[in-house]
């Protein structure tokens, strides 16, 4: 059944807060054993639409299914039944952690709160193996330990171990690595890639395009609360075809970059919610815009042949216009690229 | 040869904290021609932010610090705090990581901006709000934002606000400390080249603190690793880029996701740097280190030349090449 049903089923999702509408019919899925990055820029309702999939927002329309079942009408027990089986990672371990609750306390407590794992003993060895799961390494010697005492990658991991001691089926991790330094962050994500190939269905939030492309099975890409790009990252960052991905492609730091050509600079901000341009809400910025796209307002349509949930698709009228630009006419080495650093010599990797 | 721009010579910071007496930058030097733009790299608790601290005079009375700072020859560090405070914002200046913090919410931009100019020495020929609308410009911002407060901005905004804050006095040397670190790419962008434009414009010397490879790469003409309060290697950007001597410096761009390489598998540097300010017999990098050999534990390297340019890398295993060196 699960090969029918997505571990994680979004559709419509509307989020409100007050006049505000900050994300706007978006719909997407998740499968198991799948990594979803979502990409955008601050405000652009990344991590409205992470808070509404995990009940933490009520949302103004749509529906969020896990495995098939709908969060948003659930009520009482069958409602807790869906939130154990979608977990929350948040941005800053430093401050998701009680520095008051040890290591296995933290871990235990969704344990506590949905009724899991009977006795203290029986608990205690669900922690630990939570925490080796989490690539904690000795993880029996954390149990009693305080956040304090612990690096910010081992804080996210044992923030990772408490949303995966539930054996959830689908993770919604918010920004998990931004907070960490640069030498701890493969080691997070590549967690995150190897519990997506046990079976999770991961949802990654990121403004880090170029990390999303390192691990993401797809990615999409929000503006201003909608899709606005979706497909495999080879797709997306190889023939972006929306405009405002390209521009997020062209802003990407580049040492390779050429420095006698400007930065290609995106002019503008994002719309203001409470008052949107008429048709696409990108068009005040966006160098191909012409008359009708004030007319039009772009739904996501597929680009290729191929309309499975893995195909491209894009909420670009442009894009559908005998003549458009080709794909793939964003270089992403600019001039001078002659290939990428030498690890250590000896090929000897650290990990 | 003129003097460079900034010039800094053996700085060391010390803190006593605890009863412990922590030495959290150990002999940084470097220097900075006119319109030239240096990178410092580095991860959390480096030294980078306090070397830049300790160049504004800005760091506690806890904190002792020697060395020499000369801008354009003359040095500003002299004797303690007056001698800093006559040459701070008018020939050195800094952006900082957070806008929002460095801001007034209770006055306008252009207010702000008109008191930040009141700093400089001298009679001005331009009038104050000239000065406030052109330094706007320069970083791309229009004239009308200076009747706006700090609140009604977007974080981009802001931070080019603070830059133009940072530059009204036309300071030879411009300090920046993270400066688009919460900030997502395609402000990035727009930020970046204020800051370009900005020392370009007045000739200033850029010192850009990050720890963001590609950020430094994409800016910085040179730049310095720094890890456990050292410089670890120095080098023109693109030979640091493909061909990084100190083994910390291969790894740290091994860690950083890369466009253009995105197949490639990031590795993760095991371990964590040592406590901030410990002693430490041989080199700080020697547990991490998968290249580590037999004097690393017990000898501090020194900053050994490599090749023929400006590279130099504090790693022994530069030791061999350079032993006419005594």
């Amino acid at each position: 059944m699960m090969t029918k049903t997505p571990a994680l089923e979004i559709d419509e999702l509307a989020v409100r807060y007050g006049a505000k509408q900050v994300v706007d019919g978006l719909s997407m899925t998740v499968r198991s054993g799948e990594l979803v990055a979502v990409v955008g820029e601050s405000g652009c309702g990344k991590t409205s639409t992470a808070l509404a999939a995990v009940g933490l927002v009520k949302p103004a329309a749509g529906t969020v299914r896990v495995a098939g079942a709908d969060l948003v009408q659930a009520r009482g027990h069958s409602r807790r039944e869906i939130l154990r089986s979608i977990q929350l990672i948040c941005q800053d371990p430093y401050e998701a952690l009680d520095p008051r609750c040890t290591v296995g306390e933290v871990v235990a407590e969704p344990l506590l709160v949905h009724r899991v794992g009977g006795g203290a003993p029986a608990r205690r060895a669900l922690v630990i193996e939570a925490l080796a799961r989490a690539g904690i390494p000795n993880a029996e010697t954390y149990v009693d330990r305080y956040p304090h005492e612990l690096s910010g990658g081992q804080l996210q991991r044992v923030a990772i171990a408490a949303a995966i001691v539930l054996h959830p089926l689908v993770l919604i991790a918010d920004e998990p690595v931004s907070m960490l330094d640069v030498s701890l962050r493969a080691g997070v994500l590549r967690l995150f890639a190897d519990l997506r190939d046990a079976g999770l269905a991961i949802l990654m939030i990121t403004h880090d395009l170029v990390t999303a492309a390192h691990y993401a099975d797809r990615v999409a890409v929000m503006y201003a609360g909608r899709l606005v790009e979706e497909g495999s990252p080879e797709a997306v960052l190889r023939s972006p075809t929306h405009p405002y991905t390209r521009a997020l492609l062209a802003a990407v730091p580049n040492p390779d970059r050429s420095r006698d050509v400007a930065r290609p600079i995106l002019p503008g901000e994002p719309p203001d919610l409470l008052d949107l341009p008429s048709g696409c809400r990108f068009r005040p910025r966006c160098p191909l815009a012409q008359e009708s796209c004030a007319r039009t307002d772009p739904a996501l349509e597929t680009l290729t042949a191929d309309r499975g949930a893995d195909a491209h698709r894009v909420a670009c009228i442009r894009a559908f216009e005998p003549g458009h630009a080709p794909p793939g006419d964003v270089p992403l080495t600019r001039a001078g690229s002659s290939g990428e650093a030498t690890i250590a010599k000896d090929g000897s990797r650290p990990d | 040869m003129t003097a460079p721009c900034l010039e800094v010579r053996g700085l060391n910071v010390r803190l006593r904290s605890g009863g412990r007496d922590l030495h959290l930058v150990r002999d940084v030097s470097f220097t900075v021609q006119s319109g030239e733009r240096f990178g410092l790299i580095g991860e959390s608790g480096c030294g980078k932010t306090t070397t830049l601290m300790a160049l504004m005079g800005l760091l506690s009375d806890r904190a002792s610090v020697a060395g020499d700072v000369l801008v354009d020859g003359v040095d500003i560090l002299g004797d303690g705090e007056r001698s800093v405070r006559a040459h701070r914002w008018r020939d050195i200046a800094v952006v900082f990581q957070s806008a929002m913090n460095a801001l007034n919410p209770v006055q306008t931009v252009g207010r702000q901006i008109a008191e930040a100019a009141g700093r400089m020495v001298g009679e001005s020929e331009l009038p104050v709000k000239r000065r406030v609308s052109d330094v706007l410009e320069l970083v791309g911002l229009r004239a009308d934002v200076a009747g706006r407060y700090p609140h009604e901005l977007s974080g981009g905004m802001r931070q080019r606000v603070a830059i133009a804050m940072a530059v009204v006095c036309q300071p030879r040397v411009l300090l920046a400390d993270e400066p688009t670190t919460a900030l997502d790419v395609i402000v990035q962008a727009q930020v970046l080249t204020a800051l370009e434009r900005a020392c370009a414009e007045l000739g200033a010397a850029l010192v850009l603190v990050s720890h963001d490879m590609g950020v430094i790469g994409e800016v910085c003409d040179r730049a310095a690793v720094m890890y456990a309060g050292e410089v670890v290697e120095t080098a023109e950007i693109d030979t640091l880029y493909h061909d990084p001597a100190h083994p910390y410096t291969q790894l740290l761009i091994a860690a950083s996701p890369s466009l253009a390489h995105r197949d490639r598998e990031l590795v993760s540097i095991a371990g964590t740097p040592p406590a901030a300010g410990g002693a430490v017999p041989g080199c700080g990098f020697v547990a991490r280190c998968p290249r580590h050999f037999d004097p690393c534990a017990s000898s501090a390297p020194h900053f050994w030349p490599v090749g023929s340019g400006m590279q130099r890398a504090r790693c022994h295993l530069y030791d061999s090449a350079s032993k006419v060196r005594p």
